[in-house]
């Protein structure tokens, strides 16, 4: 792990990602030769911030509430602070649970397909325990993920 | 006719077909059906028609378990603990009289069948009938709300009614004063039930009263309703014959002392939209002259599969949030509670078509959740003879109200049922607020039911009375009230008690004519 992934681990930790943290973190991570070459495949030894994905967007509207609880998920999760895993991770659920979407081409219609992946993973009992919170495995990743690619409204 | 004890020459002797010890919900049930039928009846009730501290301070005793009152949870006047109850109506589920492998002692001696003619008539003298407890389709169209089809197959949805409630002594007592058959014995406290010498057979029963009276009642038959403690405390302090208590020769009276664990304070749950929960969810519906509200309650399918115990929950909004009221920073639990809202919102808000956009005024609801379980039978969970004795001079109970792991897992596994629930149906999100699922939500309080002290079985070495409720070996002794429930189920056990009551009715006339 690199100086500029600690740093950017005690910001997400510790909570205090803002616009201008964020934006000096990932000139850190840059610096620490942590960016590869895809737009969500970052360094693979710590968390990584990355843009949001338009659907994300569409998903979930007030990202930084739902940071708060991606960073509680985090904290027990670290295997998940990548965005590049927690977006395969997302897809791969969509296509083992048989919806038919694809993430990038319609936000509209991932989001209506996350929708249905939430309520089929809640009465599967596919559930993770998130600040106390009973949350399906897949949503408590999409928090994770607004907390690895949060930035403040407009900033994007 | 009502008689105070206290008024009675001293040394009194009375004489009926039909002693009844106690004048609550049971002794007053079974004397009503006896109204007008030929059969004389004694009612020996320990209070007055007021409470009376007294009088009520008789009920103390010696707690060694959980934290209860032996005092607080029952009431000592005409009426018993009718005059406090809180009215909750349904009855047993048919799993609850199942003998299930995986609940120790457990079985009653007859299938639900055998109770459902006396639920009818107890659903009138509770003042609920109709009783639709199950009746989903009734509850919908009355309360103009289609309520939700639950989704996980491990709940499903029944319905508590809710009693006015019915204060026995005041709703009843009329009827009874006006039946030349019945006498109301007031402030006559049975200190003794004197048996034979074989103890088989009950002689009659030794009365005192707070000025120093004394006075007995002899009769064919006795009936013991006094309550899930005071039932068992009085069987073992009549040892006259039975140095054990009467019968207790297989040391069961007072043992398998059942409550049903009430939490509170374990979870919240949190809802953007609340037109997506119906209002008999969240609160006492009324319709037609009645209330009801909606229990999330285990199926029976998902108890078998999962070898689990019963329980219940029940919901009512505690807060709202309005949109433009930010959280109170220096409150975690309205920053987690709005946090989750926020962000679960898409997955939260009603996308029926048919239902017009709500006003954006409140980012939502958060609902405290109530809970109780049911407790599978324990003997080390007890009523004895405390060394502490009352101003009478007979000993005190000793009340030792004890749980297991078995119940607490099945509570916390019907939890997370309802979290899932709620997340299948995209109503709200749970949070589970207890900090260590190895103990239980603190406080485990009891709903002030006393449950299983004299429990029935056909078999004298797992219970006190037989399938009707008479006293193993004791020819003609009779226990009635929810001390003779060998298992507890989950719903309140008035209702069950009143029809048990019935029963043994129909069965006593049978016997005494």
């Amino acid at each position: 792990m690199t100086a500029g992934h600690r740093f950017l681990l005690t910001l997400f930790d510790t909570g205090r990602c803002t616009r201008r943290t964020f934006l000096l973190s990932a000139l850190l991570s840059l610096t620490a030769g942590g960016f590869g070459s895809s737009r969500y495949s970052l360094a693979d030894s710590g968390p990584e911030p990355c843009a949001e994905p338009p659907w994300l967007r569409k998903t979930i509207v007030d990202r930084q509430y739902a940071a708060r609880l991606g960073r509680a998920y985090l904290d027990s999760h670290p295997e998940y602070r990548h965005c590049r895993t927690l977006i395969r991770d997302i897809e791969r659920t969509l296509k083992r649970q048989e919806i038919s979407v694809s993430l990038a081409a319609d936000a509209e219609q991932a989001a209506n397909a996350l929708k249905d992946l939430l309520r089929k993973e809640y009465a599967r009992d596919e559930v993770e325990s998130v600040a106390g919170w009973v949350l399906s495995k897949t949503e408590a990743r999409l928090y994770a993920l607004c907390t690895v690619s949060f930035s403040e409204p407009g900033s994007a | 006719m009502f008689t105070d004890a206290r008024t009675l020459p001293d040394q009194t002797g009375l004489e009926a077909d039909l002693a009844i010890i106690g004048g609550g919900v049971a002794g007053i049930t079974l004397a009503r059906t006896l109204a007008g039928s030929g059969i004389s009846v004694c009612v020996v009730e320990a209070g007055g028609m007021e409470p009376d501290a007294e009088v009520q301070s008789l009920y103390t005793g010696e707690n060694t378990g959980i934290d209860y009152s032996p005092s607080a949870s029952r009431l000592r006047f005409f009426g018993g603990s009718s005059n406090h109850w809180g009215g909750y109506c349904r009855p047993l589920d048919a799993i609850d009289f199942e003998q299930r492998d995986w609940v120790p002692y457990s079985g009653w001696p007859f299938a639900i069948d055998e109770l459902i003619p006396y639920y009818k008539p107890a659903s009138q003298i509770v003042e609920v009938a109709p009783g639709r407890y199950d009746d989903s389709d009734y509850w919908q169209r009355v309360s103009g709300e289609k309520l939700p089809e639950l989704a996980t197959g491990r709940l499903r949805l029944q319905f508590v009614q809710f009693s006015p409630p019915t204060r026995f002594g005041s709703r009843y007592g009329d009827e009874l004063k006006a039946a030349a058959n019945i006498r109301i014995l007031l402030n006559a406290n049975v200190t003794g039930i004197s048996a034979s010498e074989d103890a088989h057979a009950v002689k009659q029963l030794a009365i005192r009263t707070l000025n120093g009276l004394r006075h007995s009642v002899k009769a064919d038959h006795y009936v013991l309703a006094a309550g899930g403690l005071e039932n068992a405390r009085i069987l073992l302090l009549s040892n006259n014959v039975v140095p054990a208590g009467l019968g207790n020769q297989n040391d069961l009276v007072g043992r398998f002392f059942m409550e049903h664990p009430h939490m509170g304070g374990f979870a919240e749950m949190v809802v953007a939209d609340l037109r997506r929960l119906p209002k008999i969810l969240r609160e006492r519906v009324v319709a037609e002259g009645h209330s009801a509200k909606a229990a999330f309650n285990p199926t029976q399918t998902f108890l078998r599969e999962r070898r689990l115990l019963n329980a219940t929950f029940m919901m009512g909004v505690a807060g709202k949030y309005p949109a433009d009221q930010l959280p109170d920073a220096a409150n975690a639990n309205d920053t987690a509670r709005r946090d989750m809202l926020m962000a679960a919102r898409q997955f939260l808000m009603d996308t029926d078509p048919d239902v017009k956009p709500g006003p954006a005024a409140d980012t939502g609801v958060w609902l405290g959740v109530g809970g109780a379980c049911e407790q599978a039978p324990n003997p080390d969970s007890r009523v004895s003879l405390s060394t502490q004795h009352d101003a009478l001079d007979l000993a005190k109970i000793k009340l030792n109200w004890r749980l297991t792991e078995q119940d607490r897992l099945s509570f916390y596994t019907h939890l997370h049922s309802l979290a899932l629930e709620f997340g299948a149906l995209g109503i709200g999100r749970l949070r589970e607020m207890v900090a260590d699922r190895r103990d239980w939500p603190k406080p485990v309080s009891g709903g002030n039911h006393h449950m299983g002290t004299t429990r029935m079985s056909d078999d004298p070495l797992r219970g006190v009375v037989d399938r009707n409720g008479k006293v193993h070996a004791v020819d003609n002794l009779y226990v009635a009230g929810s001390s003779v429930f060998p298992t507890s189920g989950v719903s309140n056990p008035t209702l069950t008690l009143v029809a048990l009551t019935l029963r043994l009715a129909d069965h006593l006339k049978g016997r005494i004519r």
